[in-house]
């Protein structure tokens, strides 16, 4: 049912990506780290998923609230001059990638295991 | 509680559908974005590549600037030439016109005298009478001479036909009366014309031939109107 879910909006978002009209060049840096940011949150929630301690609404507010946060980071950035946006893109690719070892991690334990089980029967 | 948990269920796979839409949808935003900018504008150009089109942007300045200021050297140079030459040019020009006024190629004025000759009923002029007369002219210090306004050149040759007419520079007839006009200074020519006994103007009387010498502050000298030709000499280097 989830994974559904997530195949129909991923197609319903490329189709209206598409439709949509083109963003300005300057605003699409914001979009850019939100996305980062929003992409961060779903492998925390894959990641949080696997460790068994998934909330939806942990999932959600961090979703919406690190793009936001994110933007508004970079917005003040670009106002002082330095550029607080690759700060935050360090924080997210890292955490990205901490999530994802733990996914790999969770999935390469666990295709031993069912190894195993086929070959005991 | 089966049914509240698939409840929860399905809220939860909303939530999340209307997530990725959220996501997917704004990743192809941007991708759309980032697609059209990268290929055109400067704005959209990120440091590195703007550091190495300034670069190329500053070296190609330089080239041109350095081709720019040659460029100038040269055109100074020339300028400079050109304002030679055409020094060099006037006083050639001044020159040419110089040489063409002493070779008779130009209307001259001036002081000087004018001599009508007139035939009688006793006496002719000869042509002898008009050379003669040239050359007392000459003799005199005059600087242009003219017989009815055929001028008188290094070249010029005064001849009988037949002892019936005259001729000028070769294919000038010319009959009385003749105007002689010589530009030089008057009183000299005057003097030399109205010398007693041996002067020409006695010298015609005699002859019983009419002559009048009139001196002039004004004397019109008409250039040579042939063209003064070297087919044969040739300058000794």
């Amino acid at each position: 049912m989830m994974i559904l879910t997530i195949i129909i909006g991923s197609l319903i978002g490329v189709l209206l990506g598409f439709l949509m009209p083109t963003i300005p060049y300057t605003a699409s840096k914001y979009l850019a780290i939100a996305i980062v940011a929003a992409l961060d949150s779903v492998f925390g929630g894959i990641a949080s998923h696997i460790k068994k301690n998934f909330d939806l609404k942990i999932f959600v507010s961090g979703f919406f609230v690190n793009a936001v946060i994110a933007m508004l980071l970079t917005y003040l950035g670009q106002k002082l001059n330095v550029d607080i946006y690759l700060a935050a893109i360090i924080v997210f690719v890292g955490r990205m990638f901490n999530n994802l070892g733990i996914i790999r991690r969770y999935y390469l334990n666990k295709i031993p295991q069912k190894m195993s089980e086929k070959s005991k029967k | 509680m089966t049914i509240k948990k698939d409840k929860q269920t399905m809220v939860m796979s909303i939530i999340v559908g209307l997530m990725s839409v959220l996501l997917v949808c704004s990743m192809f935003i941007q991708f759309r974005a980032v697609d059209k900018s990268e290929k055109s504008n400067i704005e959209s150009l990120r440091s590195d590549e703007l550091q190495t089109q300034i670069a190329s942007y500053k070296t190609r300045y330089e080239e041109t600037m350095e081709q720019y200021n040659t460029n100038q050297n040269t055109i100074s140079e020339y300028a400079a030439s050109i304002a030679e030459n055409k020094e060099s040019t006037d006083l050639l020009d001044k020159e040419l016109s110089e040489s063409n006024t002493l070779l008779g190629l130009t209307d001259v004025e001036g002081q000087g005298v004018i001599i009508t000759l007139k035939d009688t009923s006793e006496a002719t002029y000869a042509a002898d009478d008009l050379i003669m007369l040239v050359n007392e002219l000459k003799y005199a210090g005059a600087e242009a001479i003219s017989i009815n306004d055929n001028r008188i050149v290094n070249l010029t040759d005064i001849i009988a036909i037949n002892n019936s007419f005259i001729v000028i520079n070769s294919d000038a007839r010319i009959s009385s009366p003749y105007v002689v006009k010589a530009i030089g200074d008057k009183d000299y020519l005057m003097s030399t014309l109205n010398l007693k006994n041996s002067g020409f103007v006695d010298l015609m009387r005699i002859n019983n031939l009419e002559i009048d010498v009139k001196a002039s502050d004004n004397v019109v000298v008409y250039k040579y109107s042939k063209e003064l030709n070297a087919d044969i000499m040739k300058e000794v280097e």
